[in-house]
C-alpha cells in the first residue's frame, strides 16, 4: 500500500481542516457556543478571491488579503448582527445554534443568488503531475498549502500565547466571570475572537480556492470536519483542535484504504463517538470552564 | 410569557393562517375558468442545492420547446426541490391539487423521481423526466415517462466503448448515490462479461471534494483507463484534477454528468477526457440554444428538456387534457426531437442514443 | 384539497416525531441531535417488514420498539458526556447511522432506496386515500400529544425535569437517574420509530437522504423555536415550519431566481423568529 501517499493526502486535508478548526474552537471558547455558520465565512472568502482574482484582475496576493479581509468582515457582521442581539436577549447556546444553521442556509443562497451555482475556478497554477516526495505525488501547491497552515497555525498560537490580546482572551475562555470581575470587557473579547477566527477561515478560503474550487456549498462539508476535528482534539484547546484535525484528515484517509470508500465519512463520526465515550474533553482538552 | 407577547403570538398566527386560507381560496377560484385559459405545465427540479446547474440548464430546454406553441397556450409553472425526495412530494401534490397542471416536467434525480412517481400516478398525472435514468423508473407506473434513456442502456454503452477502444482492465469512480450505483452495476457487468476486468471500484459522496485515497487505490490497481460515474461538476472537477496530480496517466471515461461547462473551464485536466453522454442535441438545437442564451451551449439534459416539453405540446395540441388522455398521447407520439428519435415504449421509456465526446483544446467535440 | 391533506399528514407525522424529541430534549435535558436515526431506524423497519409480509400493525409497533431498543445504547455510550458535548456525541451517532444506511446495501439498498412500500392495511381496512390517510396520522398525533401531556404533567412527568434541573438532587433522593434518562430516551425514540414508520407508508418510498443532517437541523429547529419542554410550542413551531417553506411557493418570485429566493426568505423568517423570541414562541426552560 502507498503509506506515504495516504499520509500525504491525510496531511492536506488535515491543514485545511486545522484552519477551520481553530477559528471554530477559538469562536467557542470564548462565546460558548457552536458556530456552525463558521464554513459560510469560509465560503464568503472564497467567493471575494475569486472576485478580486477574475472581475477586479487584482494580482493573487492582493486577491488573497482581500478574500482574508472580506471573510474576516462577514464574520464580524454575523456577531454584530445575529449573535451579539441574541445573546443580550437571553437566548440559550441551543438557539444560537440553530441561529448559525439559519445563517448557514442564509449565505448558502445569497451567494447562489449573486453569483450562480457553478464551480468557480481561478486556474491559477497548471495542474501537473505532482513531484515525487518520499514515495508520494504531491504539488507544489500542496506542500506550500501545508507548510503555510502550519506556519499561520503556529503565528497564531503564539499570538494567543504571548500577546497581550491573546492572554485576554485566554482569561475570557477560562473563566469569563471572574474575566468581566478584574475588568474586562468580555463583549469585545468576544468580537475579537470572531475577527481572529474569520481571518483565520479566511486563508483556509485561499488555499482551498487554490487547491481545488469555489462553490456555494463548500460549507457545510467543511465545518463539519473542523468541528469534528475540534473536539477530536480538544474544543477548549488551541494546539488539541489542530492536532485533532490533523487527526480526522490521517483516519479518514487511511480508513478510506481499508475499509469500503462509501464509510469514509462515517469514520470521522465514528471516532468522534469513541473519542466523546473515552476522553470527552479530547485528546489535548482541558476542564476549565467547560460548561456542564 | 406577558399578555403583549402572547397577544403579539396570537396575530402572527392569525395572519399566517388568514394569508394561507386566503391563498389557497384564490387559487381554487382561479382554477375553475381553466378550461378557456393556458393549460398549465408543472416543472419540478433542483434551482438550488448542489444540483442546481443541472435543473437550470434543463430549464432552458424547456423554455425553448414552450416558446414554441402561441403564447397563451402553455402556462409554466416551476418548483423547486433541491433534488431532495420530500421536496419533490411535496411540489408535486402543489403542482396537481393547488395549480391543476395537466403533466409535470421532471424530476432531475432518480431518487426525487422516484418517491414523487407515486402521487402521480395516484392523481393520474404525468411525470416525464428529462434526466433520471434509474432502470427501476421503467416500472414505476403508467403515468412516468422519461426522454432520457434507461442506465442499462448507457452502462452497457460505457462498458462497449471502452473494450473496442482496446483497454481491458478498467476502474471504476463512482458517486454513492442512485445513479452512480445503478450506472456502475451495468457498467461492470457488462465489461466483464465482454471479457475485460473491473480492477478497481471505488466510491466517494456526491458531494466531496476529495478523492485522493480513493483516486490512491484505483493508481494502485494498475489499470488502463478509468470510468468516472458522478452527477455534480464539483466532484467532477476535483477528481479529475486529483487523478492529475496523483499521476494516474491513463485514458479516462466520463458519464454524461461530467458534460459540463465546469468541466472544460477547469483547466488542462479535462483534455482528452472521453465522455459517453446521452445526446447533448442535432446541431440545429444547439444553434438555436445558442442563438436564445446569448451564446452558450446547451447544458447537460437541456435537449432531453426541450423533448419533454415539445411532447407534451404536441399531446395538448392534439386535444388532450386529462392525466390519461396526455399518457394515451404520449404513448402514440412520434417525432424528432432535439436529442433523436422520440416514441414512448410501454415503459414510457425512451430509445434514446448516446454521443461520444472528447474534450479538445478545452472544448467538446464529438469524437470519432 | 390534496394539498393541504398532504401537509397536514406531514404536519401531524412531524408533531409526533418532534414531540418525542421535545420529552428527551426539553423535559428531560437529553440534548439529542441524533433523534433523526431513530425516525430512520422505524422506516427502515416498517418499510423491509411490511414488503417481507409482516402486516402492518405489527411491523408498525416493531418500528417503534426497535428505535426504543437503541436508546439504552445511546445512553450507556454517552453516559460521562453533558452539554454540548452530549449534543455533538448523539450527532455523531445520528450521522454514523446514516452512513449505515447508505452503505449497507444488501439490507436497505443504499441510495437505491426502498419503492413501493405497501399502505398500511389494520384489520383488513386498507388505507388508501389521503383523506383516510389524514385521519390515521391526526388520531395517532393526537393520541401521542394527549398521551404526553398527561405524562409530562404526572409525577413522574415533574421527576424528569427535576432530571433536567438537578441531576444530583434526584440522585440524592434516591432515584435512578441513568434509567429514568433511559426510559425518557426510549419513549422519545419509541414515538420516533412509529413517526418513520407512518412516514415511509405514506410516501411509499424512502432512501437515506431523508435521514440526514437537514432533516436533523429540521426537527431540531421546531422543537426550539417552538419552546422547550412545551408541547404547545411543539405544535406552533411545527406548523409554522412545515408551512412556510410551502407558503413561500405561493409568493410570485421570478422562475430565475425561485429555488434561493425562497431558502433566503426561509432562513431570514427563521432568524427573525429567533430575534423576536430568543427562548422559542412558548419557551419557559433554558438549559445552561
Amino acid at each position: 500500500m502507498d503509506v506515504a501517499q495516504i499520509i500525504a493526502n491525510g496531511l492536506i486535508a488535515g491543514s485545511i481542516y486545522a484552519l477551520v478548526a481553530a477559528g471554530f474552537s477559538l469562536i467557542y471558547n470564548t462565546n460558548r457556543f457552536m458556530h456552525f455558520a463558521h464554513g459560510s465565512i469560509v465560503t464568503v472568502g472564497a467567493y471575494a478571491l475569486w472576485c478580486g482574482f477574475t472581475k477586479f484582475n487584482l494580482p493573487l496576493f492582493l486577491a488573497a488579503i482581500f478574500a482574508v479581509a472580506v471573510a474576516t468582515l462577514a464574520g464580524l457582521a454575523t456577531y454584530r448582527v445575529v449573535y451579539r442581539p441574541l445573546v443580550r436577549r437571553g437566548a440559550s447556546s441551543s438557539i444560537l445554534l440553530i441561529a448559525g444553521l439559519a445563517l448557514l442556509f442564509f449565505f448558502e443562497n445569497s451567494i447562489i443568488l449573486s453569483f450562480g451555482s457553478n464551480v468557480k475556478s481561478i486556474n491559477y497554477f497548471v495542474t501537473e503531475k505532482g513531484v515525487n516526495l518520499l514515495g508520494a505525488a504531491v504539488t507544489p501547491l500542496q506542500i506550500s498549502i501545508v507548510l503555510l497552515s502550519v506556519l499561520f497555525l503556529i503565528l497564531f498560537w503564539v499570538l494567543m500565547r504571548y500577546s497581550k490580546i491573546g492572554i485576554t482572551i485566554r482569561a475570557v475562555a477560562d473563566h469569563s466571570e471572574l474575566a468581566r470581575i478584574s475588568g474586562i470587557n468580555t463583549e469585545r473579547v468576544q468580537e475579537l475572537s470572531f475577527i481572529l477566527g474569520s481571518a483565520l477561515a479566511g486563508i483556509a478560503a485561499v488555499f482551498i480556492v487554490l487547491e481545488q474550487n469555489a462553490t456555494p456549498f463548500m460549507a457545510t462539508k467543511l465545518v463539519i470536519k473542523g468541528f469534528s476535528g475540534a473536539v477530536i482534539g480538544g474544543i477548549t484547546s488551541l494546539p488539541g483542535a489542530i492536532l485533532g484535525s490533523y487527526f480526522v484528515g490521517l483516519m479518514e484517509n487511511f480508513g478510506a484504504w481499508f475499509l469500503p470508500s462509501g464509510y469514509k465519512d462515517a469514520i470521522v463520526f465514528g471516532l468522534l463517538i469513541i473519542f466523546l465515550v473515552i476522553r470527552p474533553i479530547g485528546i489535548l482538552g482541558v476542564t476549565k470552564g467547560v460548561r456542564e | 410569557m406577558n399578555n403583549t407577547t402572547k397577544y403579539l403570538i396570537g396575530v402572527i398566527v392569525v395572519v399566517v393562517l388568514a394569508w394561507s386560507a386566503f391563498t389557497i381560496y384564490q387559487q381554487q377560484r382561479v382554477e375553475e375558468p381553466v378550461a378557456t385559459g393556458p393549460v398549465k405545465i408543472g416543472w419540478i427540479g433542483p434551482l438550488s442545492g448542489a444540483a442546481a446547474s443541472y435543473g437550470e440548464s434543463i430549464k432552458r430546454g424547456v423554455e425553448m420547446a414552450a416558446k414554441e406553441v402561441n403564447a397563451g397556450t402553455v402556462e409554466l409553472i416551476y418548483e423547486d426541490t433541491k433534488c431532495e425526495g420530500a421536496d419533490a412530494v411535496n411540489a408535486v401534490t402543489k403542482l396537481i391539487s393547488v395549480d391543476h397542471v395537466s403533466a409535470i416536467i421532471g424530476e432531475v434525480c432518480s431518487g426525487a423521481t422516484l418517491a414523487a412517481a407515486p402521487i402521480a400516478n395516484q392523481d393520474e398525472t404525468v411525470l416525464i423526466s428529462p434526466a433520471s435514468t434509474s432502470p427501476k423508473l421503467s416500472e414505476a407506473g403508467r403515468y412516468i415517462f422519461r426522454t432520457v434513456p434507461s442506465d442499462t442502456l448507457q452502462g452497457s454503452y460505457g462498458a462497449e466503448l471502452v473494450y473496442n477502444k482496446g483497454f481491458r482492465k478498467l476502474a471504476v469512480l463512482y458517486s454513492n448515490e442512485e445513479y452512480g450505483i445503478g450506472f456502475n452495476d451495468v457498467l461492470s457487468a457488462k465489461f466483464k462479461e465482454l471479457g475485460g476486468e473491473v480492477v478497481a471500484s471505488e466510491t466517494f459522496g456526491r458531494d466531496d471534494t476529495d478523492v485522493r485515497t480513493q483516486v490512491t487505490k484505483v493508481r494502485d490497481a494498475n489499470p488502463d483507463a478509468v470510468y468516472l460515474i458522478v452527477n455534480n461538476p464539483e466532484t467532477a472537477v476535483a477528481a479529475l484534477k486529483q487523478i492529475k496530480e496523483l499521476g494516474v496517466k491513463v485514458s479516462l471515461f466520463g458519464s454524461e454528468g461530467l458534460k459540463s461547462p465546469d468541466v472544460t473551464a477547469a483547466g488542462n485536466v479535462s483534455e482528452g477526457l472521453i465522455v459517453s453522454s446521452v445526446s447533448s442535441g442535432t446541431s440545429g438545437f444547439i444553434d438555436r440554444h445558442r442563438a436564445e442564451n446569448n451564446g452558450a451551449d446547451p447544458g447537460p439534459f437541456a435537449a432531453q428538456g426541450y423533448d419533454a416539453m415539445r411532447a407534451v405540446n404536441l399531446a395538448i395540441l392534439g386535444g388532450a387534457r386529462t392525466g390519461k388522455e396526455i399518457a394515451d398521447a404520449l404513448h402514440k407520439l412520434s417525432f424528432e426531437g432535439a436529442s433523436g428519435h422520440i416514441s414512448f415504449d410501454e415503459h414510457g421509456d425512451v430509445a434514446g442514443g448516446y454521443d461520444v465526446l472528447v474534450v479538445k483544446n478545452g472544448a467538446f467535440v464529438p469524437a470519432k | 384539497m390534496p394539498y393541504l391533506n398532504h401537509l397536514l399528514v406531514l404536519i401531524a407525522v412531524d408533531i409526533v416525531l418532534a414531540a418525542g424529541l421535545n420529552l428527551s430534549f426539553g423535559f428531560t435535558g437529553l440534548l439529542n441531535l441524533g433523534h433523526i436515526a431513530f425516525f430512520g431506524i422505524g422506516a427502515y423497519t416498517s418499510a423491509l417488514l411490511t414488503l417481507a409480509g409482516v402486516p402492518f400493525p405489527i411491523a408498525f409497533l416493531a418500528s417503534g420498539c426497535l428505535a426504543a431498543l437503541f436508546a439504552p445504547l445511546l445512553i450507556l455510550i454517552t453516559k460521562k458526556t453533558k452539554g454540548d458535548y452530549l449534543a455533538l456525541a448523539t450527532l455523531g451517532f445520528g450521522l454514523v447511522l446514516h452512513s449505515i444506511f447508505l452503505n449497507w446495501l444488501s439490507l436497505t439498498r443504499g441510495p437505491l432506496g426502498i419503492p413501493g412500500i405497501p399502505r398500511p392495511a389494520v384489520f383488513g381496512f386498507v388505507i388508501t386515500s389521503r383523506f383516510d390517510f389524514l385521519a390515521f396520522s391526526i388520531v395517532m398525533a393526537a393520541l401521542v400529544l394527549f398521551f404526553l401531556h398527561r405524562l409530562t404533567t404526572s409525577r413522574y412527568g415533574i421527576l424528569l425535569g427535576a432530571v433536567r434541573d438537578d441531576e444530583r438532587g434526584v440522585a440524592m433522593l434516591g432515584k435512578n437517574v441513568l434509567r429514568l434518562k433511559m426510559e425518557s430516551l426510549a419513549l422519545a425514540a419509541f414515538l420516533a420509530g412509529i413517526a418513520g414508520s407512518i412516514g415511509a407508508h405514506y410516501i411509499s418510498y424512502i432512501d437515506p437522504s431523508g435521514y440526514d443532517i437537514s432533516e436533523v437541523i429540521f426537527i431540531v429547529s421546531v422543537v426550539v423555536v417552538g419552546g422547550l419542554a412545551s408541547l404547545r410550542g411543539t405544535v406552533s413551531a411545527v406548523v409554522l415550519l412545515v408551512l412556510l417553506p410551502e407558503l413561500l411557493r405561493f409568493v410570485s418570485l421570478p422562475s430565475s431566481v425561485l429555488g434561493p429566493a425562497r431558502q433566503l426568505l426561509y432562513a431570514v423568517i427563521l432568524l427573525l423568529v429567533l430575534m423576536y423570541r430568543p427562548r422559542g414562541l412558548f419557551g419557559t426552560v433554558t438549559l445552561e
